[in-house]
Order: structure tokens, then sequence, then C-alpha cells
């Protein structure tokens, strides 16, 4: 009878066992979730954002261009950071200023301006350098104008970028502080604020000192003395650090197949010491109310520019 | 003399073991059977189900979504699109896609559906997140050639692994889709100022620009049908544990005590067959019916030993 208990227990305890080691089967596969990567984001896929094109260069041609070298560029970002990625370029200062302001980009390569906005929000911080030191801009004007100096202006109407834009928003409008525009225009290019230029359709426009005047007779009415520091790429604090650092451990080493209009510098660390002037100047203009498309500037008189 | 099958030789059923251990061996040959048997099935039916739950699930997002882009584009773009054509601020929130696109990342901070992945992939968006790349350009190509097609699934590899999609195409129902996507010259201002001139332009009524893709690792759907299977066969084996303690306990308090207790009485009648007393031949089974044997042969017994014990002088 004792025998009989033996082997009967033996068969129970067999099954027992089984089920014990299904459930082990069964916590182990599921503990595999805990390894997630640290840099996606917290609702599924690193948010990524582009405003590398440079400022108020865009064209159709270019725009194309830039399209083709984005699968591959995907490509080195997926493997840096091993996460599903909606990387979202975009063409205008402004959605970038705003997409920044509401944190809603994780990692973003930007312009110089941007940069400075995005450091002086406090929710970013810069990692890397992007494109190098630019020459210093200015404000044209075209044939036969009477606008001798910045002063003239008073009155005027004046063609800007996009609000995020460095030499076609922030300086334009920090140099011209105290002046009433009859009428500010904006324009997602220099070709479109030229053309309006041309048409006589405005006074004075932003312009990239780098490239030649837009028409004969254009000539340059101010040059800016700022001189404008590198992009960068700047990534949302509060990122996990290790992740990070694998992350730009891998772009460093794909930097080669990182599309040429990026800029990128591997290894390099952007100098905050020289952005600050910069950020100083972004976060004076972004204190104030600024021009609406058409309208005039401003609607008062403004108060003195703290330098 | 026939040659015991290599089952019975297995089962030791020639009665070289005690009746428990044959029934436990047994019970144990047929669970283990049953659960192979049993796991093979339910793999196969677990593997389709998973498979459907998640293509109803991805249909629902898609069905939810278009909802979303419907009530965007009747309710909220009339408010909404009159102040793009002022000012130098692009409103999104009047654009379908993206009120579209928006909820489903508001849906995805729930964890529950945090594998999935929604989006509206367009041949030429007028936001470049919205870009289709190699694979979805190919998913709306399909679309496009054929217009009778309704919905597409099937798995992608990317460099995250392995995913299956769903995939519906996004045709352009509403003339007042074109105000944005015809010409540059149509589109407001603001949207220029914003997105630029060189994309999402072009496109016609009636005509599939892109396709709504919902994408789920395959690992999610394989998870779903391992927990299925551990689950199920987690059941199976402590439904035939009960069974086997069951069985056996049965055996024990129907047949085998009671021969076991008959046993002794025999052994003890073989010897004082008047002071035992088979009790069991009250019952009316099988067993009564053998104490009623056992008691009619102890009877023959005592009347033989009588006998004997008479004819001594």
């Amino acid at each position: 009878m004792a025998g009989d208990c033996r082997g009967s227990g033996r068969v129970a305890a067999a099954v027992v066992a089984s089920v014990v080691v299904l459930g082990l089967v069964v916590a182990c596969r599921g503990s595999t979730d805990s390894t997630r990567f640290h840099l996606c984001g917290s609702d599924g896929p690193l948010a990524i954002g582009l405003v590398a094109e440079g400022e108020g260069g865009g064209t159709v041609a270019a725009a194309r261009l830039q399209e083709a070298q984005l699968p591959p560029l995907r490509q080195v970002l997926t493997k840096a950071s091993r996460c599903e990625l909606a990387l979202e370029p975009v063409r205008s200062p402004e959605l970038g200023r705003r997409h920044l302001e509401r944190g809603r980009w994780d990692v973003a390569f930007l312009p110089p301006a941007l940069t400075a906005f995005a450091l002086a929000g406090g929710q970013y911080r810069a990692v890397r350098v992007l494109g190098r030191e630019a020459p210093p801009r200015g404000l044209i004007v075209g044939m036969g104008s009477s606008v001798l100096q910045l002063d003239d202006l008073e009155g005027r109407r004046l063609g800007l970028l996009p609000r995020g834009s460095l030499l076609g928003f922030y300086l334009p409008l920090y140099n011209l502080h105290g002046l009433r525009l009859a009428k500010v225009v904006y324009g997602l290019t220099f070709e479109e604020l030229a053309g309006a230029l041309g048409r006589g359709d405005l006074d004075a426009i932003a312009w990239d000192s780098r490239r030649s005047l837009p028409q004969p007779g254009s000539r340059v009415l101010h040059r800016d003395a700022h001189r404008q520091p590198p992009g960068a790429l700047v990534v949302r604090r509060g990122l996990d650090e290790g992740s990070l650092a694998v992350f730009l451990a891998t772009l460093d080493g794909s930097a080669s197949q990182l599309p040429s209009f990026l800029g990128y510098d591997a290894s390099t660390i952007p100098d905050s010491q020289r952005m600050m002037p910069l950020q100083r100047i972004v976060r004076t203009v972004e204190s104030w109310s600024l021009p609406t498309n058409g309208a005039a500037y401003p609607a008062a008189r403004p108060a003195p520019v703290p330098r | 003399m026939t040659r015991p099958s290599i089952f019975s030789r297995f089962l030791k059923a020639d009665g070289s073991l005690p009746l428990a251990r044959q029934l436990s061996l047994t019970l144990a040959l047929i669970f283990v059977a049953a659960t192979l048997v049993a796991g093979v099935l339910l793999h196969v039916i677990f593997s389709a189900q998973a498979s459907a739950q998640i293509e109803r699930q991805s249909q629902f997002f898609m069905d939810s979504m278009l909802a979303v882009r419907e009530y965007t584009s009747r309710q909220v773009n009339p408010i909404v699109a009159p102040l793009n054509d002022q000012g130098t601020e692009f409103r999104p929130e009047a654009v379908p896609s993206y009120a579209a696109t928006s909820v489903f990342s508001y849906l995805r901070s729930n964890p529950a559906y945090q594998s999935f992945s929604y989006r509206e992939a367009t041949l030429n968006p007028t936001n470049l997140k919205d870009k289709a790349d190699g694979e979805e350009t190919q998913i709306v190509e399909a679309f496009k050639a054929d217009p009778s097609l309704k919905v597409l699934s099937g798995n992608r590899t990317m460099a995250l692994g392995t995913f299956h999609y769903v995939a519906k195409p996004i045709r352009i129902t509403k003339a007042s889709c074109l105000v944005c996507h015809s010409t540059p010259e149509r589109a407001p201002k603001s949207q220029l100022l914003t997105y630029g001139n060189s994309n999402g332009f072009g496109w016609g009524l009636d005509e599939i620009v892109g396709a709504q893709i919902v994408t789920v690792p395959i690992e999610e759907i394989e998870n779903a049908r391992h927990q299925s299977l551990v689950i199920t066969s987690g059941l199976i084996i402590v439904a035939f544990t009960l069974v086997g303690l069951v069985t056996n306990a049965v055996l024990k308090r129907l047949i085998l005590r009671p021969m076991r207790a008959m046993s002794l009485k025999a052994d003890e009648a073989s010897v004082t067959p008047g002071t035992v007393e088979f009790g069991e031949r009250r019952r009316a089974d099988e067993i009564g019916l053998l104490a009623r044997s056992f008691e009619r042969m102890k009877q023959s017994l005592v009347i033989s030993m009588q006998m004997l014990k008479d004819r001594q002088p």
C-alpha cells in the first residue's frame, strides 16, 4: 500500500513541477520588457526635429535634394537610438521654434537662432556643433532707394524671414528697435523677399550677405556686427545619459553617412559662451510683442532695449 | 500465448505492478500525449487568433482615426481654417491628419496601446514627417494601382525588427482639402510660411495620396500567442493533475481498500472461518458480489471443517 502511494505521489509531484517550470518560463518572458532603451520618447517614438536648412535658402530643388537624403539619415538615427523615430524635417524656423517651445522634440538639429532659443528656454542642451560660424549679415534696399541708414526706415515697409530665423528675424528687429515700421511682411525664402523688393512692395529686406545682390542697383543698407555662431544638435534635458552617450557615439562613428547639409561635427561640443550674446538677443526680442504679417509694427513706441 | 504490446509492457499491465501505479502510469501517458497534441493545435489556433485580434484592433484604430478626421474636417476646420488666412501662425488643428495623429499619440500614452504605431504615410506630404518611406510608398502605390483594394496587411522588416502592418488608403474626397493641397497660390500664407511651397501640392479630388498604416511588432503577436498558450496549457495540466488525484483517491476508497480488507479476512478465514464476517457482502456493487462469494466459501469451509471434526473418533 505504501508503494502505491509513493508511485502516484511521484506522478503528482512531476505534474506540479511542470506547472512550476511553466510559470517560471512565463515570468522570464515577462521580464524581458525591462530592457527598454531609455532614449525613446515617453509615448513611444523618439521625436527628432530637423531645421538644418540654411536660413531663407530653401528652394524647391534644394528641398527635393534634402528629401533624398532623409532615408539614410533616418537609418543612421534609428541605428543610433534603437527607437522608433518620428523624424520631422521642417522648412520654417517658426515651426521649429513652436515645437521647441512646447518641448515636442527629444532631439533636434538646429540652426544658430533656434539653438539659442532652445538653450534660452532651459529645456535643451547642445551636444554637437552643426555647420560653421558665419560672417555678419544685414539688410538691403532696392534700386534707387532713398533709405541711406537704419533710421531712414521709419515708416517704411520691411521684409523678414519667419520668426525663429537669426539673420532674417531676430537681428533685424533687434537692430531696428525704436523705429516704427509701416508694414512687416514675411517670406519663407530670400528669393521671395527679393521678389517683393524688386516689385517695389517692400523698402528693405533681410539678406544673407554671402549671396550676391538680387537685382542690379540694390545695395547693402546695414551689416550686422554680431557674428553668427554655428548651429547645434540639441537634446532635451532628462534623457538617460547612458543611452545618450551610446546615441552620440554611434552618430560620431557614422558622421560620414550623415547628409552633408547637416554640417555635423563629430565629437565637438558647442561652446556655450559663444552662444550667450545670441541667447540674450533672442530672449530680448522674444520678450517684445512681435510683428504680424502685413501689419504695422509696433502699434506703440517700444521701451528701450535692455543692453 | 500472445506477446504483450509495448504499451502493455510500459504500463506493466501484466500484473507485475499494483493497480494504483498502473492507473497513475496510464493517466500520465494520456496526459503527456494529450498535452503534446493540444499544444500543437493550440499553437496553430492561437497564432491565427492573435493575428486576427491585432488586425481587428488595427482596423478599429484606423476607423477611429477616420472618425477623428471626419470630425475635424466637418466641425473644427470651418472654425480654425479662417484663422490661417490671417496672421502668420498656421494652426495645424484645422488639418484632419494632424488631428488624427495627435489623437493617436494620446491614445498611445495608454500602456495597453504602446506597442501600436500609426502613420499617415503620404507620397507628397505637407509636413515631411509624414513622407512615405520605401515600403510605405509600395503600399500606397498598390492602393493607387487597384482602387478597389480596401485593406492591405502583411509583415515589414525594419531597422528595429519585423512588424506586422495593416493599411487603408487615404483618398481625397472633399474639395476643401484642395485649398491647402492644390497649388501654393491657393494655400494660406501662414501655411507657406510654416511648411514652405515645395511640398504637399498638386493633389487631385478622388486621388489616393497616402495610406493609414498601423504597425505592431511581430514580437507582440508572438507574446500574445505565447501567453495564451501558456495559460491554456497550464489549465490543462492543472485539470489533468486534479483528474489524476481524484481518480486515485476514488480507486483507493472504492476498490483497493475494501479488497485489501477482504484479503486480510480471507487469510484469517483460512484458519478460523467461524470468527470472520465479510461485512462488504451488503454492498450492491462488484465488491459486494465478491464479498458474498467469499462468505459462501467461508460457510462451505466452516461446514467442511465441522464435518471433519464430527468424523474424528
